[in-house]
């Protein structure tokens, strides 16, 4: 994959603007950067399944129902999705607990930079499936995932049944249904024949608004 | 009649059945449905799936329990194992094949990750898999098969739970990727080592790669372990088709074919998984009975394992790193005593840098719970390092409990010739696995001639015979004893390696240090009897690695030796150092004088290593309080403040925080028992459900800077533990973090229990999610929004106080 955007980890590190970080710090997450890099394997598994709909908030997919307003919105005109779960794998973690239990500065800089580099590996993989849509004449949804607006964590359990998820990529869910390892991302992409409304994605679709720490310089 | 399966193990070929999920969805099973509900509702079917099976030929089929764990179905698991083992008897009775074909409790993985990553309990896993396997003993299963593994620990739950559970012969197949590794990232090697030490029946790999793709990994296998291996491959690499659907391409007779050639790596079982069918299954038997049976050879190959890597005892000498260890060392006492395992880590990390290949662990002290620490800091430790550990102690009952929970094939410190510790010791090492250092010492104490601990060795060497352990599992210890009692003493200890490497080509062990004990520059006399030792055929030197010399001989002698290729790891060490580089780093407790940065500047910037030396420096002159009020604690506020005003980023705070943690305990070493004033005692917990910990962690480390006891609970903390805590130890300050909308609840309930228990208590929250406006719903007293905050918080909380 193509190298962490170090402008998003320090964007996770609260750096909002660039002056003002100080030469070690920066030295800090290059060295923690380059550390994940050279040592994490991503992987990825996913599958494409029919979907269909029911009232004005209820999905249907693999023999179940899912509730939620916001993917009910996001998921319209599509008569697809891809289930998508990818993960760092689990040396990110491992790296973290390493880097804990001698520095809290490099601890936090291996967790900005694991969350910088699942998202940017996620990215990657949903824009293959952008160009694979486009070569059948779909056309892809922003990707969404349990957690956000009113989708609940529960269905984390549909993704890991269907796409076998301890198996094929090595992600186990916990009671609560956080993933683990921790740097892993599952997320659903909507398929349609027609092209989307017009979605806003990431900062600009939240409403937690300026006093948030890490929000992007719009 | 049907002969014992542990009678034809390893002294034929035998065949597994196939695949079921593809079979069982063409008969109608849908894509979500676990197949194990079929055994109540389609019981026809999963008798013909099973049926076919031993029609074609294979002498093991898997009844249908794969997923029959009380994860998946609570209450139930009795009942649908029951119905899985009497359909596949019957489906065997009805192939006529009940003179020689076996049925299996079939066991897959839970789904869930064993703790310390996840947050499933190893004893929670045992008893779930107890479950499961004591329902098809009783129904008249012949055997568990432990497949689809791709963890080790919990393969070793369920080994254990059929080991202690029934008196079936246990098999356990996992599933690797082409470069052999598990996803968990360890190698197919260390997995098989430690699969052997714990005594299964037979050891291989199923699912995820095709025969071809096996080969290499089936060679890999067949190079270390003597176990019988079973190789269960899919019908190649899954591919997905236009309609989504999952499939696989090699037909029966290209799989016959590859098979054939696995078959001639020396395996003992072969069958199929994903996508193969009774006719690929007919196919393979046709072809790989053609193969002359060649099982494996009786290797006597030596090594120790964690769960990710493993290192091989013999080849070269092997550096033990001793100082994980209380024994004379105030700091680390103090450490152990307040579970400050942080400290114990970087210990441990510090050894790993130095180049140690097996950490030693003894925390053997007389006012702590051995038992509870050892099994903490085990898990702890291999959270960090991949490095294989050797469990040391002197209580039997310790280094079982350590070694239930260890990853891998550890090292055991250890046996002596005494009949008592024998009995007491062999049994544990035959039934968790791992190589034991056997002292040669006996109910007379420690023999003072070579004659006399060659025969102390001889004796544990007879009783690892009769407990059924290989002798190349034993590492003798020859005892070094301090010279300058007895001035033969090395004499004694040299010939005693010297003659159970020649005479009985065994292997050896040596803690160095205590040679020279009461001697001046105990390191020349370390190092120069290390390289004595080794010229003698020492095996494994427990030392201290971070002793330059000691490290230096090692390196010299590897590559006088001709067992450093290239000289890599010689080079690698030393091209480029300098002269004086050996003898600083041999003694780095010395102040160093001329250091150009001031204590001050030194924490502000964040120069760790720096702002040691420089307290080094400066509490050379000043008094320990004078160096933390003006110096450390101005560097830090100056730091914080600026965070403060949004002209410092976290990056920076932290680094600060870590350059005072580092000053602090030089001025924690400097005090001797003066303490610093504390003010106040804080516990701090990610609430339960929520696994997030560097929030929690951040601000632990920011509290303990500015003078605060923190009682660190960990994550995923139950309220009725927080609440227990703050009553029994008067915590006047509670910090809960969470991470996830959907854990903002358990803070709720636990500030309610907390205002029900301990209702004097403050409440401090905190972490990504939260906000001033949920922190008021869920009752907290005050919301902060970063660490600082928090420390100021805490400031106001204890500011009456003093």
């Amino acid at each position: 994959m193509k190298p962490i955007p170090r402008k998003e980890v320090l964007r996770y590190l609260g750096c909002r603007k660039k002056d003002g970080v100080s030469e070690e710090a920066e030295r800090l997450v290059e060295e923690v950067c380059a550390e994940l890099e050279s040592r994490c394997l991503p992987r990825h598994v996913q599958q494409v399944v029919p979907i269909a709909f029911r009232d004005e908030d209820t999905i249907l997919l693999c023999e179940e129902t899912i509730q939620s307003k916001d993917l009910f919105r996001n998921l319209k005109g599509c008569d697809q999705a891809v289930l998508l779960a990818a993960t760092l794998g689990p040396e990110c973690d491992r790296i973290q607990r390493r880097a804990a239990a001698v520095s809290m500065a490099r601890a936090a800089a291996v967790q900005a930079a694991g969350a910088a580099m699942i998202e940017a590996y996620v990215n990657e993989v949903c824009q293959e499936i952008h160009q694979q849509a486009l070569a059948q004449g779909k056309h892809d949804h922003p990707r969404f995932s349990p957690g956000y607006g009113d989708l609940s964590l529960s269905v984390q359990l549909l993704f890991s049944r269907v796409l076998s998820m301890p198996r094929t990529i090595g992600v186990s869910l916990t009671d609560s249904y956080l993933m683990v390892p921790s740097k892993s991302v599952t997320a659903l992409i909507g398929l349609s024949n027609t092209p989307p409304d017009c979605l806003f994605t990431g900062c600009e679709n939240c409403d937690r608004g300026e006093d948030c720490s890490y929000r992007r310089e719009v | 009649m049907r002969k014992p399966l542990k009678e034809r193990i390893g002294k034929e070929i035998l065949f597994f059945d196939g695949g079921s999920g593809t079979i069982l969805q063409a008969k109608g099973l849908k894509g979500g449905e676990m197949p194990d509900t079929w055994n109540l509702t389609h019981p026809e079917e999963v008798m013909d799936l099973n049926r076919a099976y031993f029609e074609a030929g294979s002498h093991i089929v898997n009844a249908n329990t794969f997923g029959t764990t009380r994860f998946h179905f609570p209450g139930q698991v009795e009942e649908i194992t029951t119905a899985a083992i009497t359909i596949c008897r019957k489906a065997r009775e009805l192939a006529g094949r009940e003179d020689d074909a076996y049925v299996a409790v079939d066991i897959g993985p839970t789904g869930k990750l064993l703790e310390p990553m996840g947050d499933l309990a190893f004893e929670d896993a045992v008893s779930a898999f107890a479950e499961t396997i004591r329902a098809g003993e009783k129904a008249g299963a012949d055997l568990v098969l432990i497949e689809t593994m791709t963890d080790t620990m919990e393969a070793k739950a369920a080994v254990l739970a059929a080991k202690e559970n029934s008196s079936l012969p246990v098999f356990v197949t996992m599933t690797f990727d082409e470069k052999g590794q598990l996803l968990t990232g360890g190698s197919c090697e260390a997995a098989a080592v430690m699969m052997e030490g714990l005594g299964v029946d037979g050891f291989g790999l199923n699912c995820s790669l095709g025969p071809r793709q096996m080969i290499p990994v089936v060679k890999r296998l067949a190079s270390v372990v003597n176990v019988p291996l079973l190789v269960n491959p899919n019908a190649g690499l899954p591919r997905t088709n236009r309609l989504g659907q999952t499939v696989y391409d090699v037909q029966p007779q290209e799989f016959a074919a590859l098979m054939k050639e696995i078959a001639a790596c020396g395996i003992s079982a072969a069958g199929g998984c994903c996508g193969t069918t009774p006719d690929h299954i007919r196919a393979e038997i046709a072809a790989v009975k053609t193969v002359p049976f060649s099982p494996c050879h009786n290797r006597r190959r030596t090594f120790v394992t964690s769960g990710s890597m493993m290192v091989e005892i013999g080849k070269k000498p092997a550096v033990i790193g001793e100082r994980i260890n209380p024994t004379g060392k105030k700091r680390f006492q103090q450490a152990l005593r307040e579970k400050d395992y942080n400290y114990i880590l970087s210990e441990a990390l510090a050894q790993e840098d130095a180049g140690a290949s097996i950490l030693d662990v003894n925390v053997g002290l007389p006012d702590i719970d051995e038992k509870e620490i050892m099994c903490q800091l085990i898990s702890r430790l291999q959270s960090v390092t991949s490095l294989p550990l050797q469990l040391d102690s002197s209580d039997p009952k310790v280094l079982e409990a350590g070694m239930r929970i260890y990853n891998g094939k550890p090292l055991i410190n250890s046996v002596n010739a005494k009949q008592e510790t024998i009995d007491a010791v062999m049994p544990l090492v035959k039934k968790y696995g791992g190589v034991l250092v056997g002292l040669c010492l006996d109910e007379n104490g420690i023999p003072e001639t070579a004659e006399g601990r060659i025969a102390a060795a001889e004796k544990i060497y007879e009783a690892a015979d009769r407990y059924g352990i290989s002798r190349s599992d034993i590492l003798i210890d020859g005892l070094a004893m301090t010279i300058s009692s007895d001035p033969k003493a090395a004499m004694v200890t040299l010939e005693t390696i010297r003659r159970i490497h020649r005479e009985y080509g065994g292997l050896t062990i040596l803690g160095v240090s205590n040679i020279s004990f009461g001697l001046p520059q105990r390191q020349l006399i370390n190092a120069a009897f290390l390289t004595m030792a080794f010229e003698n055929g020492l095996s494994a030197a427990i030392m201290n690695p971070n002793q330059e010399l000691m490290m230096a001989s090692w390196r010299s002698f590897l590559a006088l030796r001709n067992m450093d290729e290239n000289f890599q790891e010689y080079i690698s060490s030393y091209a480029g150092s300098s002269n004086d580089a050996l003898v600083l780093k041999a003694d780095h407790t010395k102040p160093i004088d001329n250091a150009p940065m001031g204590l001050k500047d030194a924490v502000a910037r964040g120069m760790k290593e720096q702002a040691a030396l420089s307290a080094r420096n400066e509490l050379s002159e000043k008094e320990p309080l004078t160096v933390i009020n003006e110096s450390i604690v101005p560097a830090l506020d100056e730091v914080g403040r600026g965070f403060e005003k949004g002209t410092i980023y976290l990056p920076q705070l932290l680094m600060a925080a870590d350059a005072a943690k580092a000053a602090f305990d030089e001025v924690k070493s400097a005090m001797r028992g003066t303490d610093r004033k504390i003010k106040g005692k804080v516990i701090l917990a990610t609430v339960k459900g929520d696994i997030h910990d560097i929030g929690k962690n951040i601000v632990k480390v920011m509290l303990e800077n500015y003078g605060y006891t923190v009682l660190d609970l960990g994550r995923d903390v139950d309220p009725q533990v927080i609440a227990e805590a703050a009553v029994s130890e008067h915590i006047r300050l509670v910090g809960l973090s969470a991470l996830m909308t959907t854990t903002v609840k358990a803070m709720e309930e636990t500030i309610q229990l907390l205002r029900e228990k301990a209702p004097s208590v403050k409440v401090v929250v905190g972490g990504a999610v939260l906000t001033q406006e949920y922190a008021d719903q869920i009752g907290a007293d005050h919301y902060a929004k970063d660490a600082m905050e928090t420390v100021r918080y805490a400031d106001e909380v204890f500011s009456g106080e003093e």
